[in-house]
């Protein structure tokens, strides 16, 4: 299994702009949706696809990404179900990575072997697991990197730095910034700035922030400070307004948030 | 780290259960958290003071009631009653939002921020916050608020900020989610209680000592008594009030103890009987027993008795079935509320409709025993809290 984020952190030294990660909720409104989403979505420049899996409860993400589970659950999204689109995705593209991401529960239900190996068939790279920290991951942490797929970890503005210099020392793939609470921004874009200039000397991986970036703007102004975005609720917002041309729309907004993170590069 | 009991210990273990399952976000709060709450049970001055508090200002200790005239009214064993109604709020639940305020007030916050499902913790929290000087949010359904508008009126007397939260549906959950997130972006001045033995560490050890007090008073009242219980019953949701009185009775010669949970009846399949019906996974931050269908897909959980709409247990509970130390069994709502209404009609202890399904499983015990065998049941709570929500004279033939 050849890890794709694996190349895409080794050349991100060598990168001349920021990374453009994108999360779509498998399942909202139908998993075929998704599937062309997926196409959509990397068409118009996106580095990498975040596959937010479905659960009942997902009582740590906010109102826009808590609807779009609630949409998807009434498709009854099934790992197999996942992995068949992926792997569908995986005979169109051999390159861009691919990360799911869910709750532990769902993992579990299935069994941590079974789950990490299903989804290692299926062509995926990485797996984040939001309410699993580090401390709890052992198991879990093994079974995914054991087939060549990152854990990735997640830090937080209360994530203190002797925190960060342990959690980036067992990390791989790249780290998420996580630096809102639902749709709340929960530090000043100062403090930010400086918060991640310092924590970057502690890691050679990509540190890559989920900060409720609703445009191209807001995008590049993140960018600035660490090595890419995660734009997750405001694709799940524009696809719950649907209409007949939303692919053009997730398109084009996914396009604009390429065209602004590659002109600070310049 | 090289004792691995200690190490399990530190990170919140129940055996193989518990544990602290939260995003990145909540890790260091938390853990800040438990070294508080590590600190303050190595101080003597701390638990002086939680004893002073639990004596001048909650009631403690609560009285062990002999429900003599029900006894004879069923036949067999003597039942008895450890009576948590007549702490102040009237329920348990304001001994474990005073060790939680305690703990808040050692790491110097200012406010207390937690969920309530029936507002019955939000009123305790109101009360031992507006005592020590601490303001107090509560986040609540907005659905449940309209519901418990007695306690919705008493935290709002508290000067409790009461935030009602627009959620579909899945019970309490939502609540304790906007109350987390809440909590992740304020933290540096609040200190997050819960209400429920389900969350993850350090919660289920600090509410689960905390009202430890609860069966570590019986045992003496018991001792006092000269009498032994051959059962010790309590009604168990998130479990938080029956571990309270379980955990002092949990030795070898101790009574066989019972955790009643809710199980629907004849006509539903609907329950919140997750030490029966679940099986392991992660919610709420811990890992316990879980209502969940074959994907992990968290099942809503039902009950008549509000506290009691659960979907997962405290990480004890799951341990303590593990274990075989605790027998856990579910008991109809119909069964549940006849026995609330007995125990007010025979005794004048008009207790919470929770406390009915413990009871309601002693009840159906009694006959079984010989009148000199004796049955402890825990009362969680008085019932006024749920007057006037329901029809509950109409099928008796009493006032309409």
């Amino acid at each position: 299994m050849k890890n794709r984020l694996t190349p895409l952190e080794n050349a991100f030294p060598r990168r001349t702009t920021p990374l453009l990660l994108t999360g779509l909720v498998a399942g909202d409104p139908f998993l075929e949706a998704t599937r062309e989403y997926m196409d959509v979505i990397v068409d118009a420049g996106a580095d990498a696809v975040e596959l937010i899996i479905p659960f009942s409860d997902p009582a740590y993400h906010g109102p826009v990404l808590r609807r779009a589970c609630d949409r998807a659950m009434s498709e009854k999204v099934s790992w197999e179900a996942v992995e068949e689109m992926i792997a569908d995705f995986r005979r169109d593209d051999g390159n861009t990575p691919v990360i799911v991401s869910t709750y532990y529960n769902r993992v579990l239900a299935r069994g941590t072997t079974d789950c990490a190996q299903g989804l290692a068939e299926s062509g995926v790279d990485a797996v984040r697991v939001t309410d699993l920290p580090a401390e709890e991951a052992g198991e879990f942490k093994e079974e995914v990197e054991g087939r060549e797929m990152a854990l990735i970890q997640s830090i937080a503005p209360s994530t203190t730095k002797e925190r960060f210099r342990r959690l980036a020392k067992e990390a791989s793939g790249l780290m998420i910034w996580t630096g809102h609470c639902g749709a709340e921004v929960t530090m000043p874009p100062a403090e930010f700035r400086d918060r991640l200039r310092d924590l970057r000397q502690y890691t050679p991986l990509p540190i890559v922030a989920s900060m409720n970036v609703e445009s191209g703007e807001d995008a590049a102004s993140v960018a600035g400070a660490c090595h890419g975005v995660l734009v997750q609720s405001a694709i799940a917002w524009l696809i719950e307004g649907l209409g007949a041309n939303v692919e053009e729309r997730l398109g084009a907004f996914v396009a604009d948030l390429r065209v602004n993170l590659d002109n600070i590069a310049e | 780290m090289n004792d691995p009991i200690e190490y399990a210990e530190q990170r919140g273990r129940f055996g193989s259960f518990g544990g602290r399952y939260v995003p990145e976000p909540l890790w260091t709060p938390f853990e800040a958290v438990a070294q508080a709450y590590r600190d303050a049970m190595d101080d003597e001055d701390y638990h002086r003071r939680e004893g002073r508090w639990r004596q001048s200002r909650l009631g403690r200790p609560t009285p062990l009631t002999h429900l003599g005239a029900l006894s004879s009214e069923i036949g067999g064993a003597q039942l008895w009653a450890k009576r948590e109604d007549l702490l102040d709020g009237g329920t348990f639940c304001i001994t474990s939002a005073l060790t939680q305020a305690l703990i808040a007030e050692r790491m110097e916050k200012s406010r207390l921020l937690g969920e309530s499902a029936t507002g019955d913790f939000g009123v305790a929290l109101g009360s031992v916050g507006a005592a020590l000087g601490l303001d107090v949010t509560v986040f609540m359904r907005r659905a449940a608020i309209e519901q418990e508008r007695l306690n919705a009126a008493r935290m709002r007397r508290l000067g409790v900020e009461l935030v009602a939260v627009d959620a579909a549906g899945r019970g309490r959950s939502q609540a304790m989610a906007e109350a987390l997130r809440s909590y992740s972006i304020s933290w540096d001045e609040t200190f997050y209680a819960t209400s429920s033995l389900a969350s993850p560490a350090p919660y289920p050890q600090m509410v689960g000592r905390a009202l430890s007090v609860i069966g570590e008073e019986c045992k003496e009242q018991l001792r006092d008594e000269n009498i032994e219980v051959e059962y010790a019953i309590a009604p168990v949701g998130s479990g938080s009030f029956a571990a309270g009185l379980f955990e002092a009775l949990l030795d070898d010669e101790g009574p066989q103890i019972i955790g009643a949970q809710a199980g629907g009846g004849p006509e539903t399949t609907r329950n919140s009987a997750s030490l029966v019906r679940g099986r392991p996974g992660v919610y709420l931050g811990t890992h316990s027993l879980v209502l969940q269908d074959d994907e992990g897909q968290i099942l809503a959980a039902h009950a008549e008795a509000p506290g009691l709409v659960m979907p997962v247990a405290g990480p004890q509970h799951a341990r303590w079935l593990q274990e075989g130390r605790v027998h856990y069994v579910m008991v109809d709502d119909a069964d549940a509320l006849q026995a609330q209404r007995r125990l007010a009609r025979t005794e004048g202890i008009f207790a919470s409709r929770e406390t009915g399904y413990g009871l309601a499983y002693a009840l159906k015990l009694a006959p079984t025993l010989r009148s000199d065998q004796h049955i402890l049941v825990g009362i969680s709570g008085t019932g006024i809290r749920g007057l006037g929500q329901d029809d509950e004279e109409t099928d008796e033939g009493g006032i309409a």
